[in-house]
């Protein structure tokens, strides 16, 4: 009886409620996630993203956007395409049709998508957040924003529902705020708080997980700020990240931040 | 073609000479407990072996540790095996050696809101050293299918993937 009795105490010592997330959105980190090995594909591909989306419970996607010569968007996360691609050199400094040949150097050999490719993959629930590149890794310079705005307005971005860009220039996300909802993207908490206290058109803030506490999270919440939260590889990352309560996660393992989440 | 089956009996005699019946005829029924590590979990496996002739034969039933240890998501795991002993030695009076190639075919599940199914199908080879009590590893690669149900329709993607296993094997009888 006594066994039976410890056993019972144990086991309701031990066990534990799981808190609820079910408000917290859970994004795909470039489709299935950076470098992940259980990813089956490669990241920012097309089908990667289709993927991340079909998931039942997924909030959406977040994908890495660099443009060409030519003025034309694509995904892709590196600097440079060599390592990763068929292809050497910069995505800034190839003609469209240059990258329309490339393909990933993975098992699948996915092309390179353009960002186009991908915006109706989504339903109008979900969320398509697009990183922003504002380097040409090419010249080292920064890019000239209208030639950006430019593309994007090809795109009719403004017009999709549930579309955020995220932004870690401050002067490209004040100028990109008019238009588009953007959130800000930095590691520093404070200089993020300041800029977002200073801009109410901005929408929110993206940072990595080990950058922010609780606290600091609710900080942003209390501004009527949303506040998404990246670079969770594992079940534990995730946890940790939920806990915080933030917006969303943008994690590179979405299955197992599916199951943290329901 | 004829050549390469000549060539393979030939080699199952010449291993069968050095072989003898060591092993193969001291133990049948083995049973072993085995910890796995694939693409998408690592497993912990509990098995049960045969042994016919030169042909290990098994099935085994276990769970995905992440999944079910660390995310409280029940991941049954299942697998069937064979491998061929290619080469049996003694390694003096209490040890062998047995070391082949073959195949494991399994299937793995979980939820999320909906069912996450994998299938694979490996081939790899198996390393056991002992007698009574061994010491087992195996490893290989293959093919995974991933399959769940969408929104709108059934979902499936394949791609290459991998196994490590290491275990300790109990010879019953």
């Amino acid at each position: 009886m006594r066994l039976i009795s410890f056993i019972l105490i144990s086991f309701l010592f031990f066990s534990c409620d799981k808190e609820s997330f079910k408000n917290i959105d859970i994004i795909g980190h470039a489709g299935m996630g950076l470098s992940m090995q259980n990813s089956i594909y490669h990241d920012n591909s097309f089908e990667a993203v289709n993927l991340a989306l079909l998931f039942q419970g997924s909030n959406g996607v977040e994908v890495d956007v660099q443009m060409d010569k030519k003025g034309c968007l694509w995904l892709f996360h590196n600097d440079n395409l060599e390592g990763e691609t068929t292809e050497n050199g910069c995505i800034n400094d190839k003609q469209t049709d240059e990258l329309e040949q490339v393909k990933y150097t993975s098992l699948h050999n996915e092309k390179l998508t353009k960002l186009q490719q991908i915006l109706l993959l989504k339903d109008s629930t979900q969320k398509l957040f697009l990183d922003i590149r504002d380097m040409n890794a090419f010249s080292n310079s920064i890019i000239d924003i209208n030639i950006f705005k430019s593309a994007l307005a090809t795109l009719e971005i403004d017009n999709i529902k549930n579309v955020f860009l995220i932004v870690s220039n401050q002067s490209w996300a004040i100028n990109l705020a008019q238009t588009y909802s953007v959130f800000y993207c930095s590691d520093n908490f404070e200089l993020s708080k300041m800029f977002l206290s200073q801009n109410t058109n901005i929408s929110g803030l993206v940072i990595r997980n080990k950058y922010i506490s609780k606290k600091q999270v609710a900080e942003i919440t209390n501004l009527n700020k949303r506040i998404y939260l990246f670079d969770m590889r594992s079940p534990k990352g995730n946890r940790q990240a939920l806990n915080k309560n933030p917006t969303g996660i943008i994690s590179d393992d979405i299955r197992a931040a599916l199951i943290e989440r329901n | 073609m004829k050549r390469i089956l000549c060539s393979f009996l030939i080699s199952l005699s010449f291993f069968d000479l050095f072989g003898q019946n060591l092993l193969s005829q001291q133990s049948k029924l083995l049973i072993s407990a085995e910890v796995s590590y694939q693409r998408m979990d690592a497993f912990f496996n509990i098995s049960v072996q045969k042994r016919i002739h030169y042909f290990e034969i098994g099935a085994a039933l276990g769970t995905g540790i992440e999944k079910t240890f660390f995310q409280q998501r029940f991941s049954p795991h299942l697998e069937l095996y064979s491998y061929f002993n290619l080469i049996q030695r003694e390694i003096g009076r209490k040890n062998g050696f047995v070391f082949g190639p073959g195949i494991l075919l399994d299937y793995t599940s979980y939820r999320i809101q909906n069912t996450i199914n994998y299938k694979d199908a490996f081939l790899g080879y198996n390393l056991s050293v002992g007698r009574k009590f061994k010491f087992t590893n195996q490893a290989g690669i293959g093919y995974m299918l991933e399959s769940f149900q969408s929104a709108e329709n059934k979902i499936k993607n394949s791609t290459l993937n991998y196994f490590v296993k290491i275990g300790m094997v109990y010879a019953i009888n």
